[in-house]
């Protein structure tokens, strides 16, 4: 008896901490879809009531989220994919290879996180605006998403691909694999549960990233998602209501990207990391 | 083999000397805004069409990022052709030596056309003796009264004098539903920092600099100024002045004003469509801000359009800044609701009938710019500091305001 009670306040104290976390996100979620007029008003609404789609179709037609969205897209899919790419490989390259100053080269990896990113941006930029060609092209931010957060992704990587079994990277090099092959068809396969976080993390990175790539997408017809929240953002006033359905929209993506790697990820872990 | 080499060579030279002499523009609207309609709608089209060969091309940056995006420019010379810039940048980057001095370049056109902007405007273009780009758009901040919540307590008029002021924010700060705690305040707004606390110092006869904007000792502290920072913050104390001022929670100020909870506020031109997007009935009544010892004195804000010294099109780019202040174009902009800077378009029916340019323009006539200085920043960034550390943080007004003196001379003795 005693245990239920303490199980149920337990509950009851979680669902109500899990209610405050939630609730700016479901305030966000109806003043999508209010009118400008209800945004404000008190009491405030809680359910909006007239609802409205107009917003959405209004940032989505007018405001051109449609060519933001997929701008965001066409940038996020390669950048993502090289970037997971080339952590992996750096992390494979640091856990299996011995090489002079292997240490060394680990050590000064590492010790480029501790420069932040905001630090790098002048210098970077003063080097890409000399070519004409990387400035307001979605290329350079592929390009530089792809390499950014390597330092991060390697460190993170590396333990995972040193915990993992020798013997079936020995095996498939006595079976004839090369280096690569050995990496890419039995190591890589293998660390798929951390590639999964990889993802996720590298995504929410590049999707969400908003000064970089103002600085170098310039033209609206090149804009991310990001870009064109902040370019509603008037000098003297604020249309939440047009904000908040921008917001929303480049948040479903990230939703299921996180829902679907999540489940992977469980799936991956509770099969058991070898059966492949 | 060698004859169809000189042919892509001439083609490519054809293409290149044809090729559309883009100008790059840097400015803020918000796109889903009137004003940026108008610009690419309308003001790029037409000049491009009157300008064949010449390309304009917007970029919009948020106002929140422009200073970053500034900073990063400077840092690697990679600048716009123009910008709608704010008045309080243009000498700090005139300063710095990266806008065109119009009146060095273009001398004879620039001294012809001159005359035609409002003076207010115009000086914030200057700075050691130049000027630096032409006003685009001016505005100030004005009294708006509730009518209803005035009635409700007997006032049937705004008030005058700040004496009167200081009188009905405490008339109309109550306790309506008598639980013990203010919910009907007499004055909102929405911050501490000099763009707020101008139209209070100067009305009352306080002042921030010199005229000549080399000193802050005995200005900034000046027996009005520590005066009428007291007088704020007794209003304060005494909770009758909303807490948003000071950033915390609490209905936005002119959202509150339309909901009947703060009695008055001051806002810009651009209240008016803040409040009627919101609340369509809302009922708006303007009046001068209140006279104090220096009269009723209010603050200038609004934009220069400024030239970057890297362009390469340079008589391209000057046309272009007569084109967006001339006449016709301040008009269609007035339409959207940013105020005019042309002397000349006071008097045009549009302007004359229009529900609430009237009254800014007849408190620009006496508005206080901001002191152009290229520090601007650092300053204002130390006035705050005084206002915050009296209102919120019970020190001294005379101290606060005399150390901002100090750190402003600091300041200042770098130019």
């Amino acid at each position: 008896m005693k245990r239920k009670i303490s199980r149920t306040t337990i509950f009851v104290l979680l669902l109500m901490g899990a209610v405050i976390m939630a609730f700016p996100f479901y305030y966000m979620v109806i003043t999508s879809f209010k009118t400008s007029t209800f945004i404000f008003s008190t009491p405030p609404q809680l359910i909006p009531n007239p609802a409205t789609f107009d917003n959405y179709k209004e940032v989505w037609n007018m405001a051109s989220f449609s060519k933001y969205f997929l701008n965001s897209t066409i940038i996020v899919i390669p950048a993502v994919l090289l970037n997971v790419f080339l952590s992996s490989l750096t992390a494979y390259g640091f856990a299996r290879f011995k090489f002079p100053g292997k240490e060394l080269w680990y050590t000064v990896l590492l010790a480029t996180l501790s420069v932040p990113g905001i630090l790098l941006i002048i210098p970077q930029f003063n080097m890409i605006s000399h070519f004409k060609f990387f400035m307001d092209n979605k290329f350079t931010i592929i390009l530089t998403s792809g390499i950014g957060g390597i330092a991060f992704n390697a460190f993170f990587l590396r333990g995972y691909y040193e915990s993992m079994p020798v013997e079936y990277e020995e095996s498939a090099e006595i079976d004839g694999c090369n280096a690569f092959q050995t990496y890419f068809y039995i190591a890589l396969p293998q660390s798929l549960p951390a590639i999964a976080s990889l993802i996720i993390m590298s995504f929410l990175g590049v999707w969400d990233d908003y000064f970089w790539p103002s600085l170098i997408l310039r033209s609206k017809d090149n804009w991310t998602l990001p870009i064109g929240i902040m370019a509603l953002r008037d000098q003297h006033s604020v249309q939440w209501n047009l904000i908040f359905a921008g917001t929303m929209i480049s948040l479903i993506p990230v939703l299921i990207i996180y829902f679907v790697f999540q489940k992977y990820f469980i799936k991956t872990v509770s099969e058991g990391g070898l059966k492949m | 083999m060698k004859k169809s080499l000189v042919v892509i060579f001439v083609l490519l030279l054809c293409v290149f000397s044809f090729a559309a002499k883009e100008l790059v523009l840097w400015h803020s609207y918000s796109t889903t805004s009137g004003e940026y309609k108008v610009l690419t709608e309308k003001v790029i089209p037409d000049f491009e069409k009157t300008h064949p060969g010449v390309k304009i091309v917007e970029t919009q940056v948020s106002s929140d990022e422009m200073r970053k995006r500034l900073v990063v420019s400077t840092a690697s010379q990679d600048f716009p052709d123009l910008m709608r810039m704010d008045i309080i940048w243009v000498p700090q980057f005139g300063n710095i030596d990266v806008l065109m001095k119009l009146d060095k370049e273009f001398p004879a056109e620039f001294n012809k056309m001159k005359d035609e902007f409002l003076e207010g405007p115009l000086s914030t273009c200057k700075w050691d003796g130049n000027y630096y780009g032409l006003p685009l758009d001016t505005n100030t901040r004005v009294l708006l009264w509730n009518k209803k919540l005035f009635n409700e307590a007997g006032l049937s008029h705004p008030p005058r004098t700040m004496d009167e002021f200081f009188e009905d924010i405490k008339l109309l700060t109550k306790d309506n539903d008598g639980d013990g705690e203010i919910d009907q305040w007499g004055f909102a707004d929405s911050g501490l920092g000099p763009w707020n606390s101008i139209p209070w110092i100067y009305s009352a006869g306080g002042e921030i600099l010199n005229s000549d904007n080399n000193t802050a000792e005995g200005h900034v502290n000046s027996k009005q100024s520590v005066a009428i920072l007291n007088e704020y913050k007794e209003l304060y104390d005494e909770g009758c002045i909303s807490d948003i001022v000071t950033g915390s929670g609490g209905i936005g100020a002119l959202e509150g004003y339309a909901e009947n909870i703060y009695a008055m506020v001051i806002s810009g031109p651009w209240g008016h469509s803040i409040i009627k997007g919101q609340y369509p009935d809302a009922e708006i009544n303007y009046a001068l801000m209140p006279a104090g010892e220096n009269g009723s004195r209010s603050v200038v804000g609004g934009e220069d359009i400024v030239m970057f010294q890297s362009t390469k099109y340079k008589q391209e780019a000057f046309e272009f800044m007569k084109y967006i202040t001339s006449y016709d174009v301040q008009l269609e902009f007035a339409k959207v609701g940013q105020m005019p800077v042309l002397k000349s378009i006071a008097d045009d029916p549009f302007i004359r009938n229009h529900d609430y340019f009237g009254i800014y323009m007849q408190q620009l006539k006496t508005a206080v710019a901001r002191s152009p200085h290229p520090a601007w920043n650092e300053i204002e960034d130390s006035i705050a500091t005084a206002w915050e550390d009296t209102v919120i943080g019970d020190y001294d007004a005379k101290d606060s305001l005399d150390s901002a003196a100090e750190d402003i001379e600091d300041i200042l003795s770098e130019y």
